[in-house]
């Protein structure tokens, strides 16, 4: 081949695939007259912009067209494509695409036999026994912990245990705050297509994937924040600080915004770490809330191994020393999860998460995000505003806060199906 | 097809200022550890280690999308509501892509230099794999690099994808090839949903102006694939 064919080829080739990502919602891949796919019901399972059918094609949720037409002209342009839903689907779901005779089937499909066809396409792939382990690979990468490897090593625990957990929890229909308050069978492994459930016997009184041995290896650092970090961002999505007052407060070199009094956590000239500093800016705008929780995960070893009476973890003074209690409270705070929601120990701060709605909320984004393809909702700061969330969230709810319930509702939703 | 476009500002960095230190300017006034040196081991803050509470491993930075880049990407699309309803574009997650590949008739055993197994062995990381103990999960959002190796490993399968078609795993049976010509069933299993006529024409276009109709067929092929899974 001569080097312009390559590059003749290449331009063509490369022409096809920007045709795929983007375009205009014609369907047309070669410039060609509008209509095409769009129009053509024997390709796009029967559904058109142009032709929205009086029954069979699911209402995209929201209303943003009626309130500002301008600003959605993005939605309005989609087309419903039953056939790009399902391989979108499938591929998130068991991870694997279609195969060829639901393929044929959702092409041939017409009006609301389309529609029903692929939703009950949806109903099978989240009963498929594939559907779990592609579970487990969400739940890796929402924990950001998995094992590859590291087991065994230095005393180092099974990193996989809590996605698998979370996975059953999932995958058993079993409610969503199980992953965070279940007391025993939270350390399972998954083999031949099966979980095996499994205590943890890390010596933590249990709490789902919060006393999680790899959770809490993964997470080690000084002083445990980093482990209440990972339990607001995953669990209530968003980066502290958490909680804000009414009444914000200059001080320093900033405001104050916690709801907290300011000196409810340790602070002042004897302090080993002065959280009350406002000269740069206010540590205790997070701290109020991160050092109300820390001290419950500072038992945990870096092995995830929960020495109870003995605190393991360090407080990051030159030269670092073990933390005391006092370094995080004065004498007479108590732990919290927020503030006005006191809590004793893991357990019970697991009970106040899952009453939380917050953290409910949190669930149904973190599954928008996924079937979207937006990102996370912390580092990509992928939010879903409640116009869009609220209506899966009042069927979350409903069926006792089911994951699957939260999938259905979104893989089969109007603006998944809308391309 | 509407999608929002590509990111791959993924890496981009943004401190945010309530979460980025205590303490932490290293000036006079700094009394987080009063009267301590700073220590560049210490996860507290120093004249150069100021306590990135956000820091991830391995990137330098603490991969969170600046907030002000994102506002402005969304601005142009519409609405936080519009953003919300919208399909993004993700890559095909790196199990997903092998396994699709495996069902193509592609031999993920393979150890010859340059094949499509070995190239997908080696692109882990390009493919954004995750590296869980570094805390880094699975890419989100495709790279440039992600694309662009998922488009080589595409080129190198081709032949064997060819070669095995109609006993492949997951299309056994179906002619991908009939007469010299692509056919839309072939296709449709191909690319896991209905191909269009536009799919048929730009497949045979391909080979048409390919030197010969292998190279061509190989090509179509791979541009198939990797139109299909741009955005998945």
């Amino acid at each position: 081949m001569t080097r312009p064919t390559i590059v003749h080829t290449a331009s063509l080739a490369l022409a096809v695939a920007l045709a795929a990502c983007g375009s205009s919602g014609n369907g047309s891949l070669t410039g060609g007259p509008a209509g095409g796919a769009a129009n053509d019901p024997t390709i796009a399972g029967g559904q058109s912009a142009d032709d929205p059918g009086p029954g069979g094609t699911p209402s995209p949720s929201g209303s943003a067209s009626a309130s500002n037409p301008a600003a959605s002209a993005p939605l309005e342009d989609r087309v419903v494509d039953y056939g790009e839903a399902l391989r979108t689907a499938s591929l998130k779901l068991v991870g694997e695409l279609p195969p060829m005779a639901d393929i044929q089937a959702i092409a041939a499909a017409q009006g609301s036999a389309a529609q029903a066809l692929y939703d009950s396409k949806i109903d099978a792939l989240l009963a498929d026994p594939r559907f779990a382990a592609r579970m487990i690979e969400f739940w890796r990468d929402t924990f950001k912990t998995g094992d590859q490897g590291q087991q065994g090593q230095n005393g180092a625990p099974d990193f996989d245990t809590a996605a698998t957990f979370a996975a059953e929890v999932t995958v058993q229909d079993r409610p969503y705050t199980d992953i965070l308050t279940a007391t025993s069978g939270t350390c399972p492994t998954y083999q031949n297509g099966q979980f095996v459930p499994a205590d943890c016997n890390n010596g933590a009184p249990t709490a789902g994937v919060l006393t999680d041995p790899g959770i809490q290896a993964q997470y080690f650092g000084h002083m445990a924040f980093r482990r209440v970090r990972f339990i607001q961002e995953t669990f209530v999505c968003s980066p502290m600080p958490a909680e804000y007052s009414s009444n914000p407060t200059p001080m320093g070199s900033s405001i104050y915004t916690s709801p907290w009094s300011f000196d409810s956590i340790t602070g002042g000239p004897g302090a080993k770490i002065n959280f009350q500093d406002t000269s740069a800016v206010i540590c205790a705008n997070c701290h109020t809330t991160l050092n109300h929780i820390a001290p419950l995960f500072a038992y945990f070893d870096q092995n995830g191994r929960y020495v109870s009476g003995q605190i393991q973890v360090q407080t990051p003074v030159v030269p670092p020393v073990t933390s005391t209690l006092s370094d995080w409270l004065p004498a007479g705070q108590g732990f919290a999860w927020r503030n006005g929601v006191p809590v004793t120990d893991i357990p019970s701060l697991a009970q106040a998460m899952a009453a939380d709605p917050d953290v409910t909320r949190c669930a149904v984004t973190r599954m928008w995000d996924w079937a979207f393809s937006r990102g996370d909702v912390v580092l990509d700061l992928a939010t879903v505003p409640a116009s869009v969330s609220d209506p899966t969230l009042k069927d979350f709810v409903a069926s006792g806060l089911k994951i699957k319930t939260v999938l259905r509702d979104v893989f089969t939703s109007g603006d998944f199906v809308r391309f | 097809m509407k999608r929002i476009p590509v990111s791959i500002l993924g890496a981009v960095v943004a401190l945010a200022p309530a979460l980025s230190a205590c303490g932490s300017d290293g000036g006079a006034t700094d009394q987080l550890m009063p009267g301590a040196p700073f220590s560049t081991d210490s996860l507290a803050a120093g004249p150069t280690n100021t306590f990135n509470h956000q820091a991830q491993p391995n990137t330098g930075e603490n991969g969170v999308t600046d907030p002000v880049v994102k506002m402005q990407q969304d601005q142009s699309i519409g609405s936080p509501d519009v953003v919300a309803r919208l399909h993004g574009a993700q890559k095909v997650p790196y199990s997903t892509l092998g396994t699709l590949l495996a069902d193509l008739g592609v031999d993920m055993t393979s150890q010859r230099p340059g094949s499509a197994a070995q190239l997908y062995r080696d692109g882990f990381q390009a493919l954004g794999a995750p590296i869980y103990p570094n805390r880094v999960p699975e890419m989100a959002i495709p790279s440039t690099s992600a694309l662009a190796k998922q488009y080589d490993i595409f080129v190198a399968a081709a032949p064997e994808i060819l070669a095995h078609f109609a006993t492949s795993k997951r299309c056994t049976g179906v002619v991908l090839v009939a007469n010299g010509q692509f056919t839309q069933d072939g296709i449709s299993c191909l690319i896991g949903k209905p191909a269009r006529p536009e799919h048929v024409t730009l497949a045979n276009d391909l080979v048409a102006q390919a030197p010969d109709a292998t190279t061509g067929q190989q090509i179509a092929i791979a541009t198939l694939l990797e139109a299909a899974h741009t955005s998945e």
